[in-house]
This record gives structure tokens, sequence and C-alpha cells, in this order.
């Protein structure tokens, strides 16, 4: 069987007043958003899982299948709110490796 | 080369044009990997005196350029030329922007260089454009606008329906050359997006090419600040000829 690629996204929660969301939370919200979207075929071949998030600092990284990177990036921008808490998803950088990610963000 | 990213229209409250408010606008802007952005002035057009304060407040944000424009709603067609005339210097503003209904007036507002931008903004509007105001909106490198916000604040139906409209307007845009606008109308900080996230949305949900979205989103947001320069430049050359003609 072929591996699938993964990508991974860095991205960054830009509110007003502090979101009290967990991990969890956010994939739902993440999921809901996607799901509109795409439907639940494409919700089911994405395999995203937030693979860490800084609920402070607001802050997290996504892992994806490469092929739906986009998409998930275009459903991330059309995140409105999160515990009508109005917020932004801003994306900050992708790769394909957690390691070459943190460079990036670093740099 | 690394493109300048200009956000087309934002709409901040900013009562009396406060100096803290644009800093958090220009904050947020710069955050997300703006080096400008076209702000809407909110005057009537009976007090045009506060685009001079912003432009001087705004003068001590360094490597950050802030834009204004004007959009003028016209339903007729009688009145267009006498609202139109001496419009720049009368506001003071770098791009002048209309909004109407009625094909005849976006025809000929479409040709008129002293338009910028031609904004759909309501359904009607939407209905009113046609292939002849794009073909004319081509020849004369006018914008046509569009909003950015129905792809993000509406659901289900209303936003099928208005991807419906974009990808017919993107396509008879696209045949005729005519320049594409998405504006974010930021009216809070949290509306304001990403060039290139917007450009990927545009990809997706309208299934543009890359070419086209990145387009649409980066390129021509820098074309339209370059030609409201040009412009800018034209009325600050024109003044010097017109004081010889009056003193001769």
């Amino acid at each position: 069987m072929k591996v699938e690629r993964q990508r991974y996204i860095r991205f960054r929660i830009f509110s007003e007043r502090p979101v009290p969301a967990d991990e969890k939370e956010l994939a739902t919200v993440i999921w809901r958003q996607y799901n509109g979207l795409f439907g639940e075929v494409k919700s089911g071949k994405a395999g995203f899982w937030i693979t860490d998030y800084d609920q402070k600092g607001q802050e997290g990284t996504i892992r994806c299948a490469h092929v739906v990177q986009d998409e998930l990036v275009a459903a991330l921008t059309l995140i409105t709110s999160i515990n009508d808490i109005p917020v932004s998803v801003d994306t900050l950088k992708t790769s394909g490796t957690l390691a070459k990610l943190g460079e990036k963000v670093d740099s | 080369m690394i493109p300048v990213l200009i956000e087309p229209r934002v709409v901040p409250p900013l009562p009396g044009g406060a100096k803290e408010g644009i800093g958090r606008w220009i904050a947020r802007a710069r955050s997300v990997g703006y080096d400008g952005f076209v702000m809407e002035v909110p005057d009537s057009e009976k007090n045009p005196g506060s685009p001079g304060i912003l432009h001087s407040t705004l003068a001590e944000a360094p490597r950050f350029t802030v834009y204004t424009r004007k959009t003028l709603l016209l339903q007729d067609r009688g009145s267009v030329k006498t609202r139109l005339a001496g419009i720049r210097s009368r506001f003071r503003v770098d791009a002048i922007c209309v909004r109407s209904s009625n094909a005849e007036v976006l025809n000929f507002v479409a040709k008129d260089g002293r338009v910028d931008i031609i904004r759909l903004e309501t359904q009607d509007e939407l209905d009113a454009f046609n292939d002849g105001i794009a073909s004319l909106a081509g020849q004369y490198g006018t914008f046509v606008e569009l909003p950015f916000s129905p792809l993000v604040r509406t659901r289900g139906a209303s936003r099928s329906k208005f991807i419906r409209t974009c990808n017919k307007i993107l396509e008879t845009c696209g045949a005729y050359h005519a320049r594409l606008l998405f504006s974010s109308d930021a009216e809070r900080l949290v509306d304001v997006k990403n060039a290139w996230q917007k450009a990927l949305v545009l990809e997706i949900l309208l299934d543009a090419s890359k070419q086209v979205g990145r387009e649409i989103a980066i390129k021509n947001p820098a074309a339209l600040v370059e030609r409201c320069k040009g412009k800018k430049d034209e009325l600050v050359v024109a003044s010097p000829n017109i004081a010889e003609d009056d003193a001769s």
C-alpha cells in the first residue's frame, strides 16, 4: 500500500478576546467547516489531526493528507467564530515535515 | 520578485480617524503580510475634510501605506456627470469607486477615466453587470470589485448562489480581460484576511486557476494602487499649468 504523504500547517487564531477552546473543540470547529464545504466523503479522506495547540498563544499545527492541504487552508480561512467569539484563522507556514516547519516558523 | 500585498477595501470604524484605532488596523494587516490597504472614506459628500487628517495621521506608519477610496452610489444616468465632476480633488482620495444597479450608468463609468472601480455588491448590481460593461472595463482598465465577505459569512444555499454569480462574473471578466478585485470589506480586525489565503479560497470555491486566484487577490490590488498613484501625479502636474493660465 502506498504511504500517504502528509503536510503540516502552522496556524494562529486571531481574536480580540481570548478563545476558550481546547484542541478537541478546535478540531470539531475545523471538521464542521471542512465538512460543510466539501462534504462527508472528502472529510473522510482528509485525515487531519491537530498535532499541537497552545491555547494561551492560540497557535498550533495541523497534520493533513497532502492532497487536501489547499482545501484545508480554505476551510480554515472561512472559520469566522469559535465558541461565539469572532476569530480569524491565519495560516503561517506549511511544510512536509515537522522539523522543516519549525525551521520556517523560527526564521 | 516579491509582490506588494494590498487589501483593496477596509472600512474601519474610526471616530475622527483616531490614531490608536488606525495603529491596530495597521498592526493586524501587517501580521497577515500586507504592505498597505485601501480605506473607505465614510464621510458624506458635503464634508470631504477628514481624508486630509487621515493622511497626516497615517504618515507616521513606516513601510506601510494606507490609501483612501470613496464609493459613490449613482442611480440615474442624468446625475453622473455632476457627481463625478472634480471628484478626486474634491474628496482628496486615491481611488474612486462607483456602485449602481443601472446598466446604463455602469456602461458610462466603465469608460470614464475618473472612476477606478465598479463595485458590485447587491444582487441588483450583480444582475446589472453585463458583457458590454466588462468589455469597456477591460478596454479602459477599470477594475470590477466583488465583496469577499459573502463567501466567508454566508452558509449553505446563499453561499452557493453567490458562488454561482461570482463564477459568471469571473468568466465574463476573464473573456474581456477586465481586472477583478475581491475586497474583504473588513469592518472588524478579524475580517482582515491574508491575501494568499484569499487566493486559495477563490481557487477552491470559485474553481479559478492558481494564476487567476493570485491575480485577483495579489496582482490586481497592487495594480489598482499603481493606477491611482499615476492619477495623483497627474493632478499635481496639472495644477501649475492652471495657475499659469490664470496669471496670463
